[in-house]
């Protein structure tokens, strides 16, 4: 029997807010299953405010902070803006955190650490869940906490995470990149971190992090995903995942423009600069990590390797468009209109 | 000439269900400014609470009232502050003060004079969208186009001299008796003269837990949890040049010991008959509120008018805040003249 898919949309709160609502409106029609919300507080409107807000806007969509970290705020702050964002939207909201990443750099600090991750999961899902913390003494507890269920996700992108994540939340958000290779390396890591845990994979809620771009051509589309993947696959930041996604990938020096960048290539306010960052890397490489990291084409090749990577029981994405200072329109029509009715028409949707 | 009254009033985010209506109720009543409690573990999210106040409003000004620099990162706030003032279309506030119930209730030390001052700093050049270097980085939230007016909430006499020194305004919270008017107007203006500035330059703000009812006795009792907040905040580093008797030191020193940040300023809970348990409830009343029959208020607010106070920011921790605000704003304000 096919399940169907579920598929999440990014969406980065850099335009003005009245924009932003009509746009998320726009989402849910196109017939999305969530948006999550950006939270980096220097490129982004603040992610509660978008999240709530977007609450009253909406009816179906589920909401969530993609993604919070446990250092820009106290976790019975995270805590407690999650539960007043599914006061607004009861039974449509998830909390996702990470280790921080433009949260973090754009402050200098170091993303957090895995023992951090562990202690503020405990404490957010111990406080949504009504139940006393102990802070340093101090019993903490949140008093409107509604004991509704709210899934508590981790996100990871290092085998060591993913682990921790399979072990210690309700499900996990995998940034990692998106083939066979790689998402068999990945299932192997959640289940060994299930298994610590006593639980098993079906236990867990897993979502694909996939980035995403179309365009009318396939050229285009690999031209636009330039700082994506050269930020990914040549600065490294995908290095866990390069061998098992099979790539064969040359030496390249970088560079020094790509590193002044702000805040980094792949978060560029300018993307035509940072593309022109990357013209050190042959077309031929872009092309080979596009095809690894997610969903980089015409809206018809996205809904092939969907429906290819179905196969190997991924059926929960979260789409992560490529800029983070443009509302990804194109893609909200190319999914509209193209995406999900191939789907449907092939019983996943 | 003399100012006229103004008045403000804070709305504790106990629940979303009608908080919309609430705020439109207060923008009607005539209120100048609107402030949302901060308290994370007890009311819904401040930010949350300021989103769903803005749009259902037009014209006060809002904001936090107030907030802290501890759990929140200082450019969170200002990214959040900024978002607001967007959203509202520009009428956000930013109070900020050393922290009580929200860093009580998880243990944390409450914000240094220091922290105080940095966070004022800071906050200030943030939220005007300029660049503040620190830690190696670069902080600057991209999109703030507009420096939004900073509060400092202030007790003591070396924070009221920071505020004056700092801050856009103050919102004073050591009392309203006419000898504590006079003592904080002189320490914001010692800190308004070491920055080249006169209390003119500075919008000072009273802070006052308010209740209307047909007798002082009946007016009191509902808020009596509201001045236990108040001796527990407004004397808790020290007592010394806050014009407190020595003979209540002790007394003040023991409610502080029994009062419970978790329930804070919640009617009914138990912080309500501290008051009465130290006997502080009439030295704390005309200290701290303005409250008893509309003419009492009347005379209060002008006995503390005389003294140099003329803008209140009130409490509405009453259980029909609705109509309290109604009439506050229709039959003590206009008699204030």
């Amino acid at each position: 029997m096919t399940e169907p898919v579920r598929v999440h949309l990014r969406v980065p709160g850099t335009a003005p807010m009245s924009e932003l609502m009509t746009f998320i409106r726009g989402v849910e029609g196109a017939g999305f299953d969530g948006v999550g919300i950006l939270d980096s507080q220097m490129l982004c409107r603040d992610t509660f405010v978008t999240l709530g807000q977007a609450a009253t806007h909406t009816s179906r969509l589920t909401l969530f902070p993609a993604v919070t970290n446990p250092f820009t705020r106290h976790a019975s702050v995270l805590a407690g803006a999650m539960q007043t964002v599914e006061e607004l939207a009861p039974g449509r909201v998830k909390f996702v955190i990470g280790t921080g990443y433009t949260s973090a750099s754009t402050i200098g600090r170091k993303p957090a650490t895995l023992a951090e991750m562990r202690a503020c999961i405990a404490t957010v899902k111990a406080l949504l869940g009504g139940q006393q913390v102990d802070f340093d003494g101090t019993r903490g507890r949140l008093a409107f906490a509604a004991g509704r269920r709210i899934p508590v996700l981790m996100a990871a992108s290092g085998p060591k995470a993913i682990e921790v994540a399979a072990e210690i939340a309700d499900g996990v958000l995998l940034l990692v990149g998106f083939n066979r290779g790689i998402v068999e390396k990945a299932l192997g890591h959640l289940e060994r971190g299930a298994r610590r845990a006593g639980r098993r994979l079906e236990d867990l809620e897993i979502i694909w992090a996939v980035r995403t771009g179309t365009a009318t051509t396939t050229a285009e589309a690999r031209r636009l995903a330039r700082p994506t993947a050269v930020h990914w696959g040549i600065l490294r930041w995908g290095g866990h995942w390069v061998e098992p996604a099979g790539l064969r990938l040359p030496t390249l020096e970088i560079p020094d423009a790509v590193w002044k960048v702000y805040p980094d290539l792949s978060h560029a306010e300018d993307w035509e600069a940072a593309i022109a960052a990357t013209a050190f890397v042959p077309d031929e490489v872009v092309a080979q990590l596009s095809d690894a990291l997610g969903l980089i084409g015409t809206p018809e090749h996205c809904a092939d390797r969907m429906v290819e990577m179905t196969k190997l029981g991924v059926q929960n994405l979260y789409l992560m468009p490529l800029q983070t200072f443009t509302p990804p329109a194109s893609e909200v029509r190319a999914f509209g209109s193209v995406v999900f009715p191939r789907l449907r028409a092939l019983g996943l949707r | 000439m003399a100012s006229l009254a103004r008045f403000g009033v804070v709305l504790l985010p106990e629940s979303l269900a009608g908080f919309g209506d609430l705020c439109r109720e207060a923008e009607e009543s005539g209120f100048d400014v609107l402030g949302v409690a901060d308290s994370q573990s007890v009311f819904r999210e401040l930010y949350v609470a300021l989103t769903v106040a803005a749009l259902n409003t037009s014209r006060v000004r809002l904001g936090p009232l107030v907030t802290n620099p501890l759990t929140r990162h200082l450019v969170v706030t200002a990214s959040a502050v900024s978002s607001i003032d967007e959203v509202s279309g520009g009428r956000a506030i930013l109070g900020i003060g050393s922290g009580d119930s929200a860093i009580f209730t998880i243990g944390a030390p409450p914000a240094t004079l220091a922290g105080l001052e940095d966070a004022v700093v800071t906050l200030g050049r943030l939220t005007s969208g300029a660049r503040v270097d620190r830690e190696g980085r670069r902080w600057q939230v991209h999109r703030s186009a507009r420096r939004v007016p900073l509060y400092l909430a202030a007790e003591g006499p070396r924070t009221l001299e920071l505020a004056g020194r700092t801050a856009d305004g103050v919102i004073v919270g050591l009392g309203l008796t006419p000898e504590v008017i006079r003592l904080s107007r002189a320490a914001i203006e010692r800190g308004a003269r070491a920055a080249g500035r006169t209390l003119e330059d500075l919008d000072i703000w009273w802070f006052a837990k308010t209740n209307v009812a047909t007798t002082r006795e009946e007016a009191i009792r509902p808020i009596t949890m509201a001045l236990a907040a108040s001796a527990n905040h407004a004397f808790r580093f020290t007592l010394a040049g806050k014009g407190v008797p020595a003979a209540l030191h002790d007394r003040i020193k023991g409610l502080q010991r029994d009062y419970d940040a978790h329930h804070h300023e919640i009617a009914g809970a138990g912080n309500a008959e501290l008051t009465d348990r130290w006997g502080l409830t009439e030295f704390l009343a005309d200290r701290f509120a303005i409250a008893g029959t509309a003419d009492d208020c009347v005379r209060q607010i002008q006995r503390a008018m005389e003294a140099g106070a003329h803008q209140f920011v009130i409490t509405s921790f009453v259980p029909e805040p609705r109509a309290f605000m109604r009439q506050w704003m229709h039959e003590v304000a206009p008699a204030v003249g």
